[in-house]
């Protein structure tokens, strides 16, 4: 210890207003430590829940995005015309899960149907009542991501 | 250093600025991920509009007759495809489906794979088109026997591409004529065809649509059904049928059946002939809606609808018979009235349609 610092501690010691002078250093030393720690911890949580939905966002939206599918063609069908063939392609970027099939904005098949890119495959239909013949039918298909695939068919007379 | 360590004051300022430090940092960083995410995220979508201009871009026309050079290989029986590329990138082709469109059964639809090993028949060769190249010839090879396609019972044709689009055409080709012209007779937006196909009829023994213009055999009492094929020619409305339309038959002679008129009413859309539970009740809130010219400068024109016609009585199901005083020819002139809803305006025509006979044998 210098003989400068010396003379300082005894003069500190000897001082009366010496002891509130720490206290008011320690004290704001502890504050800036516990109200940084706090801040950071906040600022952390909040960031990462932003982060989080931000990185939901961009994930969802970008499968989304990559999902392409037709409708090649749709196959009036069945000696009581109760049935559709529909013929569906994955022309996106990834792969396709077909959540359900909808014919005059009727559901009329649900389930999961995988499709991969560039697979083709078909949906085979039975509806309740028979299609009419030459009647235009509106129908769509709808992807488990919510990309939707529509159009209107007519039936055969 | 000394003056530092020396000093008094300060280190709390210094911890705040550590921490402030770190926090802009954090942040900095926060930015930083969410530019790097949002710069992927936007060459994906710049991606997948380049995947969806290349599929706008594809332009294909089918050149008269569409089908030419018939010929056989082995069992087979091939012909070709002539197409166009009128776009502006090449088209692969993925399939081609062949519908006969006046078939239900299950052999109406017939699929063409590419040709690939181990497909020997039901396939096609030279898929790619290039752009600007005309009279391109897609190679069939099939069970298909295309020559006897008539254009009263005509196949339909799809091309797929490997983009997704579908261009189609029908073999052989029929494009209507004008207005005025044969086969036709427009009263407003109502559009009737006169061709062989176009009036039909069935009965409890003939349960499939027949031609209606010789009902034979047709014996007294026999429920009959009728139907009617109409086009919506207006561009900018849907037309819907009210239930007073109706199917006037005015027997001819003066004897027997006394020149009596049979209405037959109109039926539900899902009727197929006069019996309990095939005919139906025409019920307005599920009507018959004719749908206007999707696209007008499309020579094919609008869309055809059958209407069916078959009740004795105004909104119900009843059988109704043609008149007849004997088991004997009996000439029927037949008009139509047309209650119909269009452009929100209610409408009523009287349709001068058809002259048609029933004979009791073959």
């Amino acid at each position: 210890m210098t003989r400068k610092h010396r003379r300082t501690m005894l003069g500190f010691i000897g001082s009366k207003r010496a002891i509130s002078t720490l206290l008011a250093n320690v004290l704001v030393v502890t504050m800036v430590v516990a109200l940084g720690t706090m801040l950071f911890i906040w600022t952390t949580g909040v960031m990462g829940t932003y982060q989080g939905g931000a990185g939901v966002w961009f994930s969802t939206r970008g499968e989304v995005m990559k999902e392409r599918l037709a409708i090649e063609e749709v196959w009036f069908t069945g000696l009581d015309r109760k049935n559709i063939t529909i013929y569906i392609r994955n022309v996106g970027a990834n792969e396709i899960k077909i959540a359900a099939v909808y014919v005059n904005s009727t559901q009329v098949w649900t389930g999961t149907k995988t499709l991969e890119v560039g697979q083709v495959d078909r949906i085979s239909l039975t509806l309740t009542t028979s299609w009419g013949r030459g009647c235009v039918t509106y129908i769509s298909v709808a992807t488990l991501r919510g990309n939707v695939a529509k159009g209107y068919w007519q039936a055969p007379f | 250093m000394k003056r530092f360590a020396g000093r008094r004051k300060g280190i709390g300022t210094i911890l705040g600025a550590g921490y402030f430090i770190i926090i802009m940092l954090a942040i900095f960083n926060l930015i930083m991920w969410e530019v790097s995410q949002y710069d992927v995220y936007q060459q994906l979508v710049d991606q997948m509009n380049q995947v969806d201009q290349e599929r706008i871009s594809e332009n294909l026309e089918f050149i008269d007759p569409g089908i030419t050079d018939f010929g056989t290989l082995g069992p087979n029986k091939c012909f070709n495809l002539t197409v166009r590329n009128t776009g502006g990138i090449t088209i692969n082709t993925a399939r081609i489906y062949f519908y006969n469109y006046s078939d239900t059964s299950s052999s109406a639809l017939k699929i063409i794979e590419k040709g690939a090993a181990g497909i020997s028949v039901d396939y096609f060769t030279n898929g790619f088109i290039n752009p600007g190249e005309s009279n391109h010839k897609i190679r069939v090879v099939t069970t298909l026997d295309m020559p006897k396609a008539t254009a009263s019972r005509p196949y339909i044709i799809y091309l797929t591409t490997e983009r997704g689009r579908t261009f189609s055409t029908v073999y052989p080709r029929t494009i209507l004529p004008e207005p005025g012209n044969v086969g036709f007779i427009d009263i407003g937006p109502l559009r009737f065809k006169f061709d062989y196909y176009s009036l039909n009829y069935t009965t409890p023994s003939q349960q499939s649509p027949t031609p209606a213009w010789i009902i034979s055999p047709y014996s007294s009492k026999t429920a009959i059904m009728f139907f009617v094929t109409v086009i919506n020619i207006a561009s900018d409305d849907d037309i819907t049928l009210k239930k007073y339309c109706v199917f006037d038959c005015i027997e001819m002679k003066a004897t027997g059946a006394s020149q009596k008129i049979a209405s037959f009413f109109i039926v539900d859309k899902s009727s197929t002939w006069p019996g309990g539970s095939t005919m139906f009740p025409y019920n307005e809130a599920n009507p018959y809606i004719l749908r206007k010219i999707p696209d007008p400068n499309n020579p094919q024109r609008g869309i055809e609808n059958i209407v069916k016609f078959g009740s004795a009585t105004l909104g119900k199901a009843d059988p109704q018979c043609l008149y007849t005083g004997g088991d004997e020819e009996y000439l029927y002139l037949v008009l139509m009235g047309f209650y119909y809803v269009y452009k929100g305006q209610n409408y009523g025509v009287t349709i001068p349609f058809v002259a048609i006979q029933t004979k009791p044998s073959f």
